[in-house]
């Protein structure tokens, strides 16, 4: 593996691509709990660890691999990436990256918005997206005002009711509701009681 | 502990020792055990109809319910599991808006929901639905003061009660919280389950992703109206890529033979890719007032044309927390203690995670019989008729 020209050295003289994998694959093989690995000699940054390949008592050239072992180095590899995952995805390259996904991925959907509304909408002559939400806007609006007024009607008669009737209120939130709402011509409703 | 410094700056613990068994010499030992290893390969080769099975097989939730009202697309449930009904004083679930609800009903043995019904409580459940285009203007406001509202008086009136026990859940909790602070008359006990509360620490990586200099919450949904299931679901995963696209492979693997395990897997595997779009007034209030200016704690947290004043809480409350939640951190919860006013507070933590919280073996014994049990002393005794 021949190092690129232009990489800045990182810490030790090692690119930091080689870097994070030698520190990954350290990490790892020693979560497993293997003192050393082969083969790594030959790869620039990439130490070969004493204790292995020399020995020549396993099949595996020096080192017993067992599932166990592989699976805690496994595991050990696992720990070791999130971590630089965490740490990669609070960066600030990360940050500006996502913002920049989040940008085109906006200008896709305007451009896809404007496109319906202003060619699609007139040729098939039906509805587009941006035209509907207009709409339900408006409904929302003038369901909410409705609401409103709803809500203030339905206060006054309960007042209304209640001073007809003569009975306390019956709970906090009808209170609430009384000290809440707006003085009231007593009089009028007094005369005029609500049928039901 | 030692620790090796990286190139990037990150410092690794040292090597955890692992014991001695079988990772050097012995060839013998290590050629049994791989053949032990292939033996095991073909047994779970074997299990793939069972767990095409099991998979065929999941549901949504487990107990039985009935719609009692129903505001398209909002619903809201009662459950109908036979229980002996001790407290008059109903239990309502207050789900966060961006997954189903049914996670609190995932599995006969991993269900709050039974566990609120087992403890004598009448139980209802706010689905919220499927927000459609039609949804995408309604604010947090319309959610809380709207359906929340007329659920609760909906349920004061069926069960002729005058107060409501409220149990939120992430950011229904949140929403539990506004509505207490809004209603405290109508709250008789309020139970947070990893409610986010205080935005101030930025050890979540969420935090760090709505930060407003780089995330545009206001152009998102200008653009977008619905936030896409996709996008908030992908953003969950991402907070533990390795965990949530190698690891999770790895664990169903390794015990990919086990019925009931598979029964777990698939329940949850359903439930989180279950995502549903949220509405974009909603998102913005929350991102904005929440995330990126922390206002709930303040005291200024805008909804409709008042602003939220925990302080006006005053009913007991239990907090709940996960202390390996990564999505909601116990950090974001526990400062509802600082801005209340009732004097009856508790605070419960369990080992689990955000989900492990409702649907953890570990909740489950240890945490929920206790807070059922806090939830029936504090509730109004049923009458007898």
């Amino acid at each position: 593996m021949a190092e690129p020209q232009n990489s800045p050295p990182a810490s030790g003289g090692v690119d930091p691509i080689t870097g994070f994998w030698r520190d990954v694959w350290a990490r790892s093989t020693a979560g497993a709990g293997i003192p050393g690995m082969p083969g790594m000699a030959g790869i620039p940054g990439m130490p070969g660890m004493p204790g292995m390949g020399q020995t020549g008592d396993s099949p595996f050239g020096g080192a017993a691999f067992t599932p166990d072992a592989m699976r805690r180095m496994q595991g050990a590899f696992y720990e070791a990436m999130a971590q630089y995952a965490e740490q990669y995805m609070r960066s600030p390259q990360f940050l500006e990256s996502m913002k920049r996904s989040m940008d085109q991925a906006m200008q896709l959907r305007q451009q896809m918005d404007g496109f319906l509304k202003s060619n699609m909408s007139s040729a098939f002559e039906s509805a587009s997206g941006g035209s509907n939400s207009e709409i339900l806007g408006a409904i929302r609006q003038s369901s909410a005002q409705l609401q409103s007024q709803i809500a203030k009607i339905d206060e006054r008669l309960s007042d209304v009711e209640l001073v007809v009737s003569g009975k306390p209120r019956a709970s906090k939130s009808s209170a609430k509701a009384e000290s809440k709402s707006k003085p009231k011509p007593q009089s009028k409703s007094q005369k005029k009681p609500t049928k039901r | 502990m030692t620790q090796t410094q990286t190139p990037f700056g990150m410092p690794f613990p040292s090597p955890v020792d692992f014991g001695s068994s079988g990772f050097m010499g012995d060839p013998t030992g290590a050629m049994k055990a791989w053949q032990t290893e292939f033996e095991t390969m073909g047994k779970k080769l074997a299990a793939m109809p069972k767990v095409l099975e099991a998979a065929m097989k999941t549901k949504k939730g487990s107990t039985p319910h009935e719609v009692v009202m129903s505001e398209s697309p909002v619903r809201l449930l009662r459950y109908t599991g036979k229980s002996d009904k001790r407290h008059g004083t109903p239990v309502l679930f207050v789900f966060a808006l961006v997954n189903r609800p049914y996670v609190l009903d995932l599995l006969p043995h991993k269900s709050v929901v039974r566990q609120f019904l087992s403890a004598g409580f009448d139980v209802y459940m706010m689905d919220w639905g499927v927000p459609s285009p039609a949804d995408a203007t309604k604010t947090l406001h319309d959610y809380v003061e709207g359906h929340l509202h007329r659920a609760v008086e909906r349920i004061l009136a069926d069960t002729e009660q005058d107060q409501i026990n409220l149990v939120g859940y992430c950011m229904g909790g949140t929403m539990a919280a506004m509505y207490a602070s809004l209603h405290q008359e109508l709250v008789k006990n309020l139970l947070l389950m990893a409610a986010p509360i205080d935005w101030s620490s930025r050890d979540s990586l969420l935090l760090s992703w709505t930060d407003p200099q780089y995330f545009d919450v206001d152009s998102i949904v200008d653009t977008f109206g619905l936030i896409p299931p996709a996008f908030l679901g992908n953003s969950f995963a991402m907070l533990k890529p390795v965990a949530n696209y190698f690891q999770k492979w790895q664990g169903f693997y390794e015990k990919m033979d086990d019925e009931r395990f598979l029964e777990d897997f698939f329940a949850m595997e359903v439930w989180s890719n279950d995502n549903i779009p949220i509405a974009g007034e909603v998102y913005r209030d929350f991102v904005k007032y929440g995330f990126q200016q922390n206002l709930l704690v303040q005291g200024r947290f805008p909804l409709g044309g008042k602003k939220i004043n925990l302080g006006n809480i005053t009913c007991p409350v239990l907090n709940l927390t996960a202390d390996a939640d990564h999505l909601v951190l116990p950090c974001q919860s526990t400062p509802l203690k600082d801005c209340i006013s009732s004097t009856d507070y508790t605070a419960m933590s369990v080992k689990a995670g955000h989900i492990g919280l409702s649907v953890g073996s570990r909740a489950h014994k240890d945490i929920w019989p206790k807070a059922t049990a806090w939830m029936g002393e504090r509730s109004a005794p049923r009458s007898v008729d």
